[in-house]
Formats: structure tokens, sequence, C-alpha cells
């Protein structure tokens, strides 16, 4: 029996419309969200599908996200100045903090950094710490295959009607690296040296730490993709863990 | 303010939605239609005009251009998405009153999006949506009433 | 005895916040794709709640780390503190407790508040989706970490038309010898 459902409110529609506080909810929601997210991927399918998968998710949030948070803002001009908006707007509403460090290769490559540090959020236990989890999932994959960046076509495609000559300028081709020195989201896996690691840390363990990184950033970077996409600015993202928690992303312009 | 017909229109310049607010032949809807399809140069044109060094350029728009039969007011959002609305009055609207309309529309579509079963670029089809639309343009009764109807 | 106190957010100590919509986006987000990847609704249903199984066991020892409760005492007062505190503490709002079983084993938590639906209009070929099925697996992980078996059933969804949310939580089992926060003896 199906009742039929009904519409919501309309948003302001008195004279002075009132504006609606700001609902939220503790961070570590979220966490456990993407952590089991990502779990949950890799373990219905393999690998590339599982990358293509959480970056598709990720893209849809960063388009409605784009929608949200430009809605009140005046309207962004060219490829630099939305660059520059998920440096900044984009990033310290999702992240808590905007990005480092943008660098260009002048044929506008944007590199992204952020080198102040962010505190780590409320200790939540990372997926190297629970106790049932399938050894399988702790262990390094040396497939280089999540480090590849994803030109999967998001699954609502325009359809064309009329070509529409540009609004904004196009964009200029390149490509843009977004260095993060304190991504928030792998804090949680950028955890203390274990003891007795001296200056020189185990290069194996790093690279286990990197690749499980890997699996965390497909998501991030469909939400940069989607983010800069709607806003006109087509592109490919490719995430690298530098050094856990820094982190880059490689914007390409399509 | 009399309000004649609203419009969506994607970033490929696809409609989305329109609707119109009185009842309206197949005719007339083809003519709302073409009015719409038409103002989206008008829009490019006030964008690029607009766009000096350190100007800031706002989402609402204003009046387009009148036709013979409409005040046409555009406005564009950040993601490319234009929205259309057709004024019937004969006597100048103030310009606040359109805008709070307009911004309401536009708020009411980013709520739409956030939806996950929305899909962008296609049209619009929610009942939520229609309802609140309604309720929105509702605040500026028609004379003799308005019982309006959409088409793609 | 549990620690009692005002229900609602006032009364739980803070976790770092953040502004919820990215958190509903992203549940939506993982939803659709869920849908889209598995096609069978109810396979995508038992997703949801395995997903939600597996943050609830974790949630808990964050709740018992901010919550100071000192003792796991009923499945009434279990049922109680998941709907005034621990709600409150996760996703500020508060649930109610609600049509209880004559002997005390099955409730209904009741919300009609929930911030995972926010913006949802669900489309008529969806509707045997159980939109809200990670709320179900949180709570069966959850109680299953203080020693109660459960079953969470949904009996009303407001993207469905009802008046409100309502899982109803039926108590299993209650190994009440493996109690893991026995006071000091």
């Amino acid at each position: 029996m199906q009742k039929p459902l009904a519409p919501s409110p309309a948003p302001g529609t008195g004279p002075t419309p009132a504006k609606k506080p700001t609902r939220r909810c503790a961070e570590v929601c979220l966490e456990l969200l993407c952590v089991e997210c990502v779990r949950l991927f890799h373990d219905k399918q393999s690998g590339p599908a599982a990358a293509a998968a959480l970056e598709a998710i990720g893209y849809r949030v960063g388009q409605q996200l784009v929608e949200r948070y430009t809605r009140d803002k005046p309207l962004l001009g060219d490829t630099l100045e939305i660059i520059k908006f998920v440096c900044k707007d984009f990033w310290q509403a999702l992240f808590k903090k905007q990005v480092d460090n943008l660098k260009t290769n002048h044929r506008g490559v944007y590199v992204l950094q952020r080198t102040s540090y962010c505190p780590p959020p409320s200790p939540c236990p990372h997926p190297d710490m629970y106790p049932n989890t399938p050894s399988r999932h702790l262990a390094a994959s040396r497939s280089r295959a999540a480090a590849t960046p994803f030109l999967c076509p998001h699954a609502d495609t325009y359809p064309n009607t009329r070509p529409a000559p540009p609004v904004h300028p196009p964009p200029r081709q390149g490509v843009y690296v977004l260095q993060d020195n304190g991504f928030r989201w792998l804090q949680r896996l950028a955890g203390p040296p274990p003891p007795g690691a001296g200056a020189g840390a185990d290069p194996g363990r790093e690279e286990a730490a990197r690749q499980l990184a890997l699996r965390y950033l497909h998501l991030p970077c469909g939400l940069v993709r989607g983010a800069l996409g709607h806003l006109g600015v087509a592109c490919t993202v490719e995430a690298d863990p530098k050094q856990l928690p820094s982190c880059t992303f490689t914007v390409r312009i399509t | 303010m009399t309000i004649a017909c609203v419009a969506f229109i994607g970033p490929q310049n696809n409609p989305m939605y329109l609707r119109s607010l009185e009842p309206a032949s197949d005719d007339q809807y083809m003519k709302l239609h073409y009015v719409v399809h038409c103002s989206l140069d008008a829009v490019e044109e006030k964008v690029l005009l607009k766009r000096g060094p350190g100007d800031v350029q706002e989402s609402y728009l204003g009046l387009l251009y009148p036709t013979e039969d409409y005040r046409v007011y555009g406005y564009l959002t950040n993601t490319h998405v234009k929205i259309i609305v057709l004024l019937d009055d004969e006597a100048p609207v103030k310009d606040d009153l359109v805008m709070r309309v307009m911004k309401r529309l536009h708020n009411l579509y980013v709520d739409t999006t956030s939806n996950p079963f929305h899909k962008f670029g296609m049209p619009i089809s929610s009942p939520r949506f229609d309802a609140a639309l309604e309720s929105i343009v509702s605040v500026y009764p028609r004379p003799g009433g308005s019982v309006g109807g959409f088409k793609t | 005895m549990l620690r009692g106190g005002p229900p609602g957010a006032r009364n739980a100590p803070s976790l770092e916040q953040i502004n919820a919509e990215v958190f509903t986006l992203t549940y939506g987000s993982i939803v659709r794709q869920l849908i889209s990847d598995f096609e069978d609704i109810e396979e995508v249903n038992k997703q949801l709640e395995q997903m939600g199984y597996n943050m609830g066991i974790r949630l808990v020892d964050e709740f018992l780390a901010k919550a100071k409760i000192t003792r796991c005492s009923s499945f009434k007062d279990t049922a109680e503190v998941v709907a005034k505190q621990a709600l409150p503490m996760f996703l500020n709002v508060s649930a109610n407790v609600a049509n209880w079983s004559p002997d005390q084993t099955e409730c209904s938590l009741i919300l009609t508040d929930n911030p995972l639906a926010d913006f949802v209009e669900l489309p008529e070929e969806h509707r045997d989706l159980k939109y809200c099925n990670v709320l179900a697996g949180v709570v069966r992980g959850a109680l299953e970490m203080v020693n109660m078996e459960v079953e969470c059933r949904w009996v009303g969804d407001m993207l469905k038309g009802d008046d409100c949310y309502e899982l109803r939580v039926k108590l299993k089992e209650h190994r009440d010898e493996k109690f893991p926060y026995k006071d000091d003896d």
C-alpha cells in the first residue's frame, strides 16, 4: 500500500525567508561511513572496479556540494578563479582547512598543497586496528591501478539539444597539482611511528601505508573532479599520498 | 507581479523544466519554449558584457529584454544553470521582488539537486519540486486564479 | 546505575562536529552507487545494514569513551541511552522509545528528524528500498558490543509517507554473564 510522498514545504515562501541553522553531526560518523564504504566496495568488486565505484560516489557528492557551496556566491570567472575556489572555500568547508600550496606549470597545471598542520580529529580506529578485519584487506596491494586517473564518464551525460557557446572563457589546458600536507581524511591512517623506528622509517611499512591510503583517496578525488567538472572545468584528478598525512592532487584539464 | 512562466535550463542549454503558470495549449507551450530559448543568448551577452577587470558578476541578471507579451528575467548559477522567469505585467516590477523570487527558485533547485536520486542534466521530474515551485509563485497570485501546467 | 540527566545533545560531551550535509550527501551517493552496482534492492538493503553493523561496533567505543556510562543495564535502559544520549551525540537528534511489548523484549525507536533523509525524495521504482537501513545496522552492531543480540526492522518510514521513522528493535539474547563493564568488585 503506497501513500503519496508528501512534498516538503517550499523554502522561504514568506516575504523574509528565515535562514535554517546548518545541521551538524559528529565527524566520526563521516569517517566511519567512508571507511566502511571503502571496505564494502573492495570486498565486492575487483580493485579497479572498486576504485571506479568510489570515485563515482565522490563525483556525485562533489557536484551536489558545489551547487550548495556556490549558491550564495557571485559568479566565478576563469579556470584559475574556479581552482582557487576549490582550494579555499571548498577545501575549507570539506576538510576544515584551505589547501596549502597551489602550483602551476603556467600551462594550467595547478598543484594544491596544504602545509599547515591540522590536528587529527577524535581518535577513530582505522582498519589496521580492527580485530576482525580479514588480513587480505590489510595486505599491501602492489597494484598501481589505484593511481590511474579515472576518466569514467559520469552517469548523467547531458543530452545535446544545442551546443552551448561558452559563457565563461574556455579552461586552459594543462595540469594543476594541489598539495595538502595535512589531509584530514588521511589523518587517522597517519599513525605514530612504531617504537624503535629511527630517523629512517621502514620503507616497506611506508609503502604499505601509502597503498592503503590510496584506497581512501578515490572518494576525495571524485569529490574534486565532480566539483570542478560541475563548475565547467572538465578534468581528471589523481591523488598521491606523498608522506602521510601529506597528499597531492593532480588536476589535469581535459 | 504576475509570473507567466518559470524555466530551468541546464549547462548544455538543455531544457530541464518549464512551467506555465496559466493554462496553456501546445502552441502556447511552443511559444514559451521559444521565448526562453531565445533568452539564453541574452544571458550570455549580459554575462560577457559585465565581465570587466575587478567586476563582480552576480547571479541575478535582471531584465534581459521585453518581448511583445512578456518581460524576460534571467539568473545564472555558478554551475551554469539558467533560471528564466517571464512576467506578464505591463507596469514595471521592482527588481528586488523578482530577485527574491529567483533566489527562492535557486534555493529550491539546489535542494532538489541534493536528492541522491537527482540526475544532473536530465529534466526535473519531481512532485516535490512541482509543489514547492507552486508555493513560491503562488505568493504572487494571478488575477482569476492560476491552474498552470507543466510540459517538457 | 546508568548515568542519567537531561536528554539530548546538551548533556552529551561534544565530539568534533562537521556540517551534516557532507555526511548526508555521501550516504546518499553510496546508496545510489549500491543500487547501480547491485540492482537487486533487497541486496542493497542488506549491504546498507551490514555497513551500519560494522559502523555500530566501532561507534560504541566512541560513545562509551565520551558518555561515561558505568554499567550496561537492562535492555530498557539501553534503548533509552541509544535514543536520548547516543543519537544526540552522533547526529544531534533524539528519538523516543515507545510501543513496548508486554514482556519488555521489543520496542520502537521513533525519530521524526533524520539527517540521513535530508533532501531525499524516494522514487516510486525504489519503494522497496529501506533507505535508512544503515541505522538498523548501527543499532544492531552497537548493541551486540554490549552483549545484546537484537533484530531490527523498519515499520515506519517518512520517505514513504509515514509520520515518523520507526525502528522496531527486538531483543533475542542478552548475554548477562559477559558484562564488559562491571563495577569494581
